[in-house]
């Protein structure tokens, strides 16, 4: 009964209110936990300019010509779901309270990556939910365009706890793409995120996350992946703002032949605390994949960037690559890239580096008709630029889009 | 014949080592090549020329009469001096293409003009080449060979060669050579080499032979001959019979 199931999901949640997480500065969450509802609006077209500019950043956008589906929440309300007529019987989009109360079976689904009691941040998102979408999927359909959510934040003095759930089924392909945002610029507050995505035999799963918080907000994702035999996950995250902290893991598990690659685009500024992993845990037999991050620590900013491919399995292949620029004296990246084989024949591999941009490469380019600050933000921009093999065309162009407002933001 | 670069007592310096003490010499238009043993300077006074900031310089460095001393390199770009480098570092993430555009001075949106397909097949270069991020996972020869389409698109007053023929093989080495035969027809050109192969293809004005960071003995095409059959040594003893005279 997913009733009951639900009643000791929150039981077990209570009891981990308080407890801090391994990782990242403690927030005492109760100060935050008052509730706004927001008026349902009928097209995008119609939020407010302010905020129809800033989504932009995060790549979503008010026309939905070339999107599959939009969920729109401000908040903590679900302001605006829907669905392109040509997808309907191909996915369906629904906030995560409608999708409880209308599937039993998403007792398989709903905390089972990701246990409630982790540390207070999931504790807090099942006390007291604030939203989260729910995307399926069906079995065998090939979504062309791709799905945007956004979880927006309009008021200072509150914690977003979501819950997602993403399951594509058998077979079947998609590009979600994710805008975690707020214009707030003086005014502290919360985002907890957790998101539990499953993808079924063979299916694919793109998903993009760009960030754009800022200096007060506190951040606090928690993401778990499953990628069942043959299935393909690539997961895209990008921050480019200032932000208070954001402290995040995700563990992304990875079955027969599926493969999963993880790439960040990192730039800190001003007083940010980022701290990202990502791990890869190949349970079955010719699991692969890569974690890629690009990293860049400007001002005061200080950047974790861990790094984790557990083998557990025969003909498991995984690569870390993390690199990082620090551009100021007061800046500081910590790289903790681990690699734990537990299979003879499990191979792995991790390159990192970080250090300044190399002089010889800003002198080069002045010698090509560059001027000093052009040929660094070229060198910036191109290290920022990832390379992403298999990327799909769209989630190549948000990323770029995301990065070239870097010169916007006065790099 | 027109003056086209003049050196007063230049004297450059890294990391506190002088690498070039007090070099007199002036350059009238056209070819000339730049010799002398490892280690005598040759690169540094290149990169002097272009005003590469990791050198300390004192002296003067006169283009077309003009003192471009205190110039950054962007700005000796714009006079029209380039420098094709011997080992060019590669820049991740900026491609070829990237690069060409700036020395065109061309809106990176806008397409490279179809000039450039003629260059590549010069080079025996195909396009995929433009996409390539500069100089990563460059082989010794396409390293040349890009500094090479860089200087053919840039068509600089003086391009400043340094070992354009080190490290390419027998079938590259012609390719520069005709390349750099063409380009020798609009530009002037200072070429370091230890390869006297690639003067098949471009016959030098003068030779120039820096030795020891200190002299600059200039001389007609014969004194290669000299430097063949008796070592850079003949010419050091020239120089100091000179100096003593």
């Amino acid at each position: 009964m997913l009733k009951t199931y639900l009643k000791e999901i929150r039981e077990r949640a209570l009891k981990a209110k308080d407890k801090p997480a391994i990782l990242g500065p403690d927030i005492d969450l109760e100060p935050y936990m008052r509730t706004i509802e927001e008026t349902p609006i009928d097209d995008l077209e119609k939020l407010p300019d302010e905020i129809k500019e800033n989504i932009l950043y995060s790549g979503i956008t008010p026309s939905e010509n070339d999107k599959a589906g939009t969920y729109f929440q401000i908040n903590h309300s679900v302001v605006y779901e829907k669905l392109q007529e040509i997808y309907k019987g191909k996915l369906e989009i629904m906030s995560i309270q409608e999708a409880l109360e209308k599937y039993e079976w998403l007792e398989n689904y709903y905390s089972r990556l990701i246990p409630p009691d982790t540390d207070k941040y999931t504790a807090w998102a099942e006390i007291k939910p604030t939203g989260g979408y729910f995307i399926r999927v069906f079995k065998g359909q090939k979504v062309e365009h791709p799905v945007q959510s956004c979880l927006y934040i309009k008021e200072g003095n509150i914690s977003q706890n979501v819950h997602n759930i993403i399951i594509v089924e058998e077979g079947a392909e998609v590009f979600v793409t994710t805008g975690c945002l707020t214009h707030l610029k003086d005014q502290p507050g919360i985002h907890i995120g957790i998101s539990e995505f499953y993808v079924k035999k063979g299916g694919k799963l793109y998903f993009t996350m760009i960030h754009n918080w800022s200096e007060e907000f506190h951040v606090r994702p928690r993401t778990a992946v499953l990628v069942e035999e043959g299935g393909v996950f690539i997961n895209n995250y990008v921050t480019l703002k200032p932000v208070k902290s954001i402290q995040s893991y995700p563990t992304v598990y990875v079955r027969k032949g599926a493969i999963a690659r993880l790439y960040s685009i990192i730039y800190g500024r001003k007083d940010s605390y980022i701290d990202l992993g990502g791990r890869l845990i190949f349970e079955e037999e010719d699991a692969k994949g890569e974690i890629v991050s690009r990293i860049i620590a400007n001002d005061s900013s200080k950047i974790y960037s861990r790094s984790e491919i557990i083998g557990k399995a025969k003909g498991t292949k995984g690569f870390l690559d993390c690199r990082g620029i620090l551009l100021s004296k007061s800046s500081q990246i910590v790289a903790v890239p681990i690699l734990d084989a537990q299979h003879p024949e499990s191979e792995l591999s991790h390159e990192a580096a970080i250090g300044p941009i190399n002089e010889e490469e800003i002198e080069y380019l002045t010698t090509r008709g560059f001027d000093k600050d052009e040929a660094m933000s070229t060198i910036t921009r191109g290290f920022l630029s990832l390379e992403i093999p298999g990327l799909p065309k769209v989630a190549k162009e948000q990323i770029n889009y995301a990065v070239a407002q870097l010169e916007k933001a006065g790099l | 014949m027109t003056e086209m670069l003049r050196v007063e007592n230049l004297r450059v310096e890294i990391k506190e080592e002088t690498i070039l003490d007090g070099l007199n010499f002036s350059l009238e238009e056209g070819v000339h090549v730049l010799l002398g043993p490892n280690g005598t300077g040759k690169s540094t006074l290149l990169g002097t020329i272009m005003g590469l900031h990791k050198y300390k310089v004192s002296g003067k460095v006169y283009f077309y009469g003009e003192d471009i001393t205190d110039l950054t390199p962007d700005q000796r770009f714009k006079k029209g001096i380039f420098l094709a480098y011997q080992l060019p570092p590669a820049v991740r993430g900026v491609r070829l293409k990237d690069i060409l555009k700036k020395i065109l001075n061309i809106d990176p949106k806008k397409d490279l003009p179809v000039e450039i397909y003629n260059y590549l097949k010069s080079l025996d270069l195909d396009e995929t080449f433009l996409e390539r991020e500069i100089n990563y996972g460059f082989s010794g020869g396409e390293r040349k060979k890009s500094e090479i389409l860089q200087l053919l698109l840039a068509k600089p007053k003086l391009a400043l060669l340094d070992e354009p023929d080190s490290g390419v093989d027998i079938d590259s080495l012609k390719l520069i050579g005709e390349a750099l035969r063409k380009i020798a027809k609009e530009s002037n050109l200072l070429i370091v080499t230890h390869n006297l192969k690639i003067l098949d293809y471009v016959v030098p004005d003068s030779v120039i032979v820096l030795l020891d960071g200190k002299f600059v003995y200039k001389d007609g095409l014969e004194i290669i001959h000299q430097i063949e059959e008796r070592g850079y040594d003949y010419v050091r003893r020239l120089v100091y019979a000179q100096n003593l005279s």
